[in-house]
């Protein structure tokens, strides 16, 4: 297992974590001042600073993209809005290419309004994943399915294990696929362990740090910082470190208590917490 | 009207508006057969009495919810919760209940070792067979939701409670709550390997949109994205031929309304999902 104890460069910022306070220019800046290696950007941030000014942005800072987040949301009612899903894909893929990201992660979906067939759903992400394969290989761009915890089946990503991802992978080939895993998503499964080694180091694409608090009042926004909940990061990074993987740990912190605090401050405890607990 | 026969209710449904008399005077009043009790209410109305009441009510008593922790790491409080958990057996035994509700608890605080609880927890288990086999009373685990995987339970898929009972043979038995099981998508497989096994199938809904992580947001059949009908037919096709059982915890909604128009609204739901004989 590698010692990050005094790294600063395999950490690298999600800007969820910081998305209320900084715009990407902030970003970079930031991650530059407090020496983090990488950056992975959420395309809402891209957007707003305009692709070709986030490329160049994000290409003189000299930062690595360990991720572009996210593509996916596959499902849809009719066959109008899988094809509308596709295209906003393309343009994701598009994005990650101008932008130079190791993977474009993807939130795969829910179930469409109204829908209870959640096997019909799965089966549209495999198709859709399936379709956009075929322009994501030519542009170089690995896709990343992210398995979303459980309590998203509904209405974010009917992909919530990681036997699951890797059963797609099975299906659809692993040129070009591969898994982003996020503890916080996966820890409590007993088949874990299992599945990271069967994933193995070619499929583990990327692999994002945060903490599980008890309580957790919100479904959503009420993400730890890695030190502060129950998941054991450090047994997980060694599981995924076990099988090769060596890329960077990607700190992605959904939370408006955090979205309150002095980002710098912030960037300070990700540092500290990166050395000390993941 | 009086109930349809498959429809039960579990007392945790309207635990906020009726005490314990109320609630077996109110399920009888509306012709429901069936209950699975809260061992707290019996407990505190007492157990002779409870006893009395329930039988002259005309009802039948399923589950008792629910064991005490069972993994602990202290010594001492291990020795006090398998007392307690023996009491509860015979308490399961005095109301002819079938099963003793085993949800587990999960990590103690401080905690990040989800193996070791499991581990304790299957330990606990297997010394409280011997009693529950001789009194009659099968142990029944269950499954609950990945999110209340840190406090509220570790077996967290059916496929891993089943795995349990393989291992701890006679005496064990599942509880199959649509709610905590929907999203799995070994669930089909998990349902047809615990043929057998299921002593209760429980009933609520996912609601897309729902706000609490600690599992008190439920919704009413129909209201949410799960198939009922679907999971019902493959918990029957198991051989199972028991209640479907009404388990609705919502801090902001039913627990809030008269449980008579909850009760009823239920019964109407489950002849629209199931059919008017379900």
């Amino acid at each position: 297992m590698r010692d990050l104890s005094d790294d600063k460069s395999l950490l690298s910022l999600n800007t969820a974590t910081v998305r209320e306070q900084w715009n990407l220019r902030e970003m970079v800046e930031g991650c530059l001042r407090h020496g983090i290696g990488g950056i992975s950007p959420w395309r809402d941030k891209v957007q707003e600073c305009g692709v070709d000014e986030a490329a160049r942005l994000i290409a003189d800072s000299g930062l690595a993209v360990s991720g572009l987040c996210r593509g996916g949301m596959f499902p849809a009612a009719d066959a109008a809005g899988r094809r509308a899903a596709l295209d906003d894909n393309r343009r994701a893929v598009d994005e990650a290419v101008a932008l130079g990201a190791e993977c474009l992660v993807l939130v795969v979906g829910g179930l469409p309004d109204g829908s209870r067939d959640i096997a019909g759903a799965r089966q549209q992400v495999e198709d859709g994943i399936g379709a956009l394969l075929e322009y994501s290989r030519p542009a170089g761009v690995p896709l990343a399915i992210e398995p979303l915890h459980p309590m998203y089946a509904a209405d974010r990503a009917c992909i919530n294990t990681m036997a699951q991802a890797n059963d797609v992978c099975d299906v659809l080939g692993d040129d070009g696929l591969g898994i982003a895993l996020d503890v916080y998503h996966v820890w409590w499964d007993p088949d874990l362990a299992a599945e990271i080694t069967r994933a193995g180091k070619e499929r583990i694409l990327a692999f994002h740090v945060c903490d599980w608090l008890v309580p957790t009042n919100d479904l959503l926004l009420d993400r730890g910082m890695p030190g502060d909940g129950v998941i054991d990061i450090r047994g997980i990074r060694g599981l995924v470190e076990g099988v090769g993987y060596d890329g960077h740990c990607e700190v992605e912190i959904l939370s408006t208590r955090w979205w309150a605090e002095d980002p710098n401050l912030i960037m300070q405890t990700l540092i500290e917490r990166h050395q000390s607990v993941v | 009207m009086s109930a349809p026969a498959a429809f039960a209710i579990h007392q945790g449904t309207t635990e906020r508006q009726w005490n314990f008399v109320e609630s077996i005077e109110g399920y009888a009043r509306h012709g429901i057969r069936a209950v699975t009790v809260r061992r707290s209410l019996v407990e505190e109305h007492g157990l002779a009495q409870a006893a009395r009441l329930i039988s002259d009510a005309g009802l039948k008593v399923l589950g008792v919810s629910r064991c005490a922790s069972l993994t602990e790491e202290d010594p001492s409080r291990i020795a006090l919760n398998h007392e307690e958990n023996r009491r509860a057996i015979a308490l399961t035994a005095e109301l002819n209940g079938t099963n003793l509700a085993m949800i587990s608890s999960s990590l103690p605080e401080g905690s990040r070792d989800l193996a070791g609880a499991r581990a304790r927890a299957r330990d606990a288990l297997a010394r409280l067979l011997p009693e529950a086999r001789a009194a009659g009373v099968t142990l029944g685990l269950e499954t609950i939701h990945p999110m209340r995987a840190a406090r509220g339970c570790v077996w967290n898929t059916l496929g891993h409670a089943n795995a349990v009972c393989e291992e701890l043979g006679a005496g064990t038995g599942l509880i199959v709550d649509s709610y905590h099981v929907w999203w799995d998508p070994n669930l089909d497989a998990a349902i047809e390997a615990s043929a057998g096994r299921i002593v209760s199938f429980q009933i609520s809904d996912w609601l897309r949109d729902t706000q609490s992580a600690a599992g008190a947001d439920r919704g009413m059949p129909g209201d949410g994205v799960i198939d009922l009908r679907r999971m019902r037919d493959l918990v029957r096709a198991t051989g199972f031929d028991g209640f479907d059982e009404l388990e609705l915890f919502s801090e902001r909604n039913w627990w809030q309304r008269d449980p008579n128009e909850v009760i009823e609204v239920a019964m109407a739901r489950h002849r629209e999902i199931f059919g008017e004989d379900g």
